[in-house]
């Protein structure tokens, strides 16, 4: 596996500590941001093959750090992670985000995701 | 005066007319007759001494031809006798002189048998005149006589000298008559012409008085015709004024007097009629001041001035009808309270332009600053010709029938609530029993996991505390969402809000970067379960400092991030408040806010404020937000004020010692 470079975008600060600790356990590179308005910023510095985006955070929701993204890159690769079935997801969905993760979810599944990215 | 006063004005006319008339018609006759009488008297005169004045004048004529006579017969006699001559022409002298001397003697005669008839026994100077021609005739006489005798011419010339004297004295006596005869004339001519000019003044001056007379008389009659009228028309002017009593008995019976009478029972009748409106209009006035509602008129201008409007005005607004009457102190729009004035006047302009009664519901901001709600049902009164004239309506307080309603929506809310509530806690309490022993097994099993890696450098130990961190979130949350779903009874105490608040705040800290400012003012005092209300107010000051100090926001105009806690009296009820400058609520999120499991917190369970708001109502109170986005949010508490009668004797200790 190639060494993919993936952001996780969480305001749950364990959960994206231990998501990216598992990410690179399997030989990712991982940046994390702790709302949307973070992963947009990070996003203008540098290219992710693939990001997994939270959708309830203070500051920048995800749906809206969504199209703030696809604003700049248009083929960003972005992953929705949502724990609850908010309705607000599938403007995101529909207008092109690459997946839907509802937590908890298997570490599998995101890796899976990783691998075809890479 | 009675007479005339009961004759009608028609006949009161004709009857001046005809005294006129009649007046007139007598001066001309007895002017007439006057005159006519002073004329024959005139004639009279002229008649009678005319005639005698000619008897005289022939008199004369007759003497001064007998005296011609006998002067002629005495000279010729007397040449006669100086020449011897004939005697022819004497015979014939002598015939004539006698001839002239029997006329004369005739005449004397006659003469003398009218004065006799005429003047017997007076000493009238016409009987010296006789007396004097008896002289004439006799000197004549004797005159023959002598010349018969053969008398000389001396002696006869001596007797016709006589004759002559006599003669003479004859003609005088007669001119005296006459000319005093004419001076009788002229004497009686002047009397008439004088007692003719009296006549002519007299009868101007009757004229003149009879003139005057009318003139009065008819300033009288149009005077009594006038003043009966000219007295109905003050009267009428009072009964214009008010005063229905004005009119009185009329003092005639003319055509005036029963206009006056006319009138009189008329306004008699108005006076019952006005009576009797008084009487249904107090009767109305009682009833509409009875009613529980207010009803009003009022006219359709630029201020919609009022008419009438029922006195329970006072009671809903707290003014007297007085007030709104004529718009006099305030208008009626003065009290709806401003927010619901956009609603009314659409409402009125609706219903007047379709015609038909509109139903509105506002609030009416009282005296005392309080708001009664209010039901108005209102109408256009429309004229003939389709304008508007009033507006008509009645207003009822529906404050307690709303209030009831809220409060029914309420307890239906708070039930529903509560159901929803237990469904949720029974749940929430079982699962989160259950879960407690799963998460209990995992703590367990990472403190072994712990221990078996201590100080082998095997580099879990970041891993392991992250379990044990989310270990120990999972039980918070757990046991908020019990505490939640736990019904707990109250222990209240009698509090001095205010002065327990500040002690509260003393204790209780937020950031430093936030300034709390106390506003504490109610002296009121609330029986409150400390514990459980400590709960709220740290839950509403947490909420607000969070909000403010959330990563990702600062204020876009600098302003000083502050707490207000503020509490003041408000009727039965203290208002205590917590305001924050943070970043405001959308109205969307704002309308599920107290909703359990609502939070747009990261992370919570959304369950403070529900909780809070349990906690308040369980206090008898009520909760409300008001939030502008970018401005702040202010929680409102309202929680009823302990009366003095339901303070318990203790409750001033425990005053006393916060």
């Amino acid at each position: 596996m190639s060494r993919a470079n993936v952001m996780i975008v969480d305001d749950d600060q364990d959960l994206a500590e231990s998501l990216a600790e598992l990410l690179e356990m399997s030989g990712c590179s991982v940046t994390t941001a702790a709302n949307g308005k973070e992963a947009v910023l990070s996003h203008g510095k540098q290219d992710f093959d693939v990001t997994f985006m939270d959708v309830r955070m203070p500051v920048m929701n995800g749906v809206d750090s969504f199209f703030e993204i696809r604003r700049l890159k248009p083929d960003a690769k972005i992953v929705m992670m949502t724990g609850f079935k908010e309705a607000i997801v599938t403007k995101a969905l529909e207008a092109g985000a690459a997946g839907l993760l509802s937590k908890p979810f298997d570490i599998e599944a995101m890796l899976a995701i990783v691998g075809d990215a890479a | 005066m009675r007479f005339f006063n009961n004759m009608r004005i028609r006949d009161k006319i004709f009857v001046g007319y005809l005294l006129a008339i009649l007046a007139v018609v007598g001066v001309a006759a007895l002017s007439w007759r006057y005159l006519t009488a002073t004329d024959e008297r005139f004639e009279q005169a002229v008649g009678r001494d005319v005639p005698q004045i000619r008897v005289l004048e022939h008199l004369r004529d007759k003497a001064a031809a007998l005296i011609h006579a006998v002067d002629v017969f005495a000279s010729r006699t007397a040449v006669n006798q100086l020449r011897a001559g004939s005697t022819d022409t004497l015979t014939a002298k002598r015939a004539a002189m006698q001839d002239a001397e029997r006329d004369l003697a005739a005449f004397l005669a006659a003469l003398a048998g009218d004065l006799r008839a005429a003047h017997a026994g007076e000493a009238d100077p016409r009987n010296q005149i006789l007396a004097a021609g008896a002289a004439v005739l006799d000197a004549s006489k004797g005159l023959i006589a002598r010349a018969d005798n053969g008398a000389t011419a001396n002696d006869l010339l001596e007797i016709a000298e006589d004759f002559d004297a006599s003669a003479s004295q004859f003609r005088t006596l007669i001119d005296g008559a006459i000319a005093s005869e004419e001076r009788a004339l002229a004497t009686m001519h002047e009397e008439t012409r004088a007692a003719q000019g009296q006549a002519t003044w007299l009868i101007g001056g009757g004229v003149l008085v009879l003139i005057l007379v009318m003139l009065a008389c008819g300033y009288t009659i149009a005077n009594r015709i006038a003043q009966p009228i000219v007295r109905l028309r003050a009267a009428m002017v009072r009964v214009g004024e008010g005063d229905l009593a004005a009119i009185e008995e009329s003092s005639t019976r003319d055509e005036v007097g029963s206009l006056v009478d006319a009138i009189r029972a008329m306004v008699g009748r108005l006076q019952e009629a006005s009576k009797e409106l008084g009487e249904s209009e107090v009767k109305f006035r009682t009833l509409v001041g009875n009613i529980p509602g207010v009803f009003y008129r009022c006219a359709n201008d630029a201020a919609y001035t009022m008419e009438f409007i029922s006195p329970p005005i006072q009671d809903l607004s707290g003014y007297p009808a007085s007030d709104f009457i004529g718009n006099k102190v305030r208008t009626y729009a003065s009290i709806i309270h401003a927010d619901d004035m956009d609603l009314v006047n659409k409402t009125v302009e609706e219903g007047l332009n379709q015609r038909r009664a509109y139903v509105i519901e506002y609030r009416v901001v009282h005296r005392d600053g309080s708001h009664r709600w209010a039901r108005e049902y209102g109408q256009g009164i429309f004229g003939e010709t389709g304008e508007l004239l009033h507006l008509d309506g009645a207003v009822f307080d529906i404050t307690e029938l709303r209030q009831a309603l809220d409060q029914a929506k309420e307890a239906m809310d708070k039930l529903s609530r509560q159901e929803r509530l237990a469904a949720l806690g029974q749940v929430a309490g079982t699962v989160s029993h259950e879960l407690r022993n799963p998460l209990a097994a995992i703590r367990n099993s990472m403190a072994l996991i712990r221990q078996l890696t201590a100080d082998k450098g095997l580099g879990v130990e970041r891993a392991v505390d992250r379990v044990e961190r989310n270990i120990a979130r999972c039980n918070g949350i757990i046991s908020d969402l019990l505490e939640f779903t736990r019904k707990r009874d109250l222990n209240r105490t009698a509090t001095a809000i205010d002065g327990w608040l500040a002690e509260m705040l003393d204790e209780h800290t937020v950031a430093d970067s936030i300034a709390v400012v106390r506003e504490l003012a109610s002296n009121g005092v609330v029986a409150l379960d400390r514990d459980r209300f400590r709960q709220v107010m740290v839950n509403l000051l947490d909420n607000a400092a969070q909000a403010m100090t959330v990563s990702g926001w600062s204020p876009t105009d600098g302003r000083q991030l502050s707490i207000v806690v503020r509490t003041e009296a408000a009727g039965p009820h203290v208002r205590v408040s917590v305001t924050d400058s943070g970043p405001g609520i959308s109205s969307e999120n704002l309308a599920k806010i107290f909703e359990p499991l609502f939070t747009t917190k990261a992370s919570g369970v959304g369950l403070g404020l529900p909780t809070v708001r349990t906690i308040v109502e369980q206090h008898g109170g009520t909760i409300d937000v008001e939030s502008t986005v970018d401005v702040g949010t202010t929680f409102v508490v309202w929680l009823p004020r302990q009366t003095a009668e339901a303070a318990v004797p203790d409750a001033k200790d425990k005053e006393q010692a916060a």
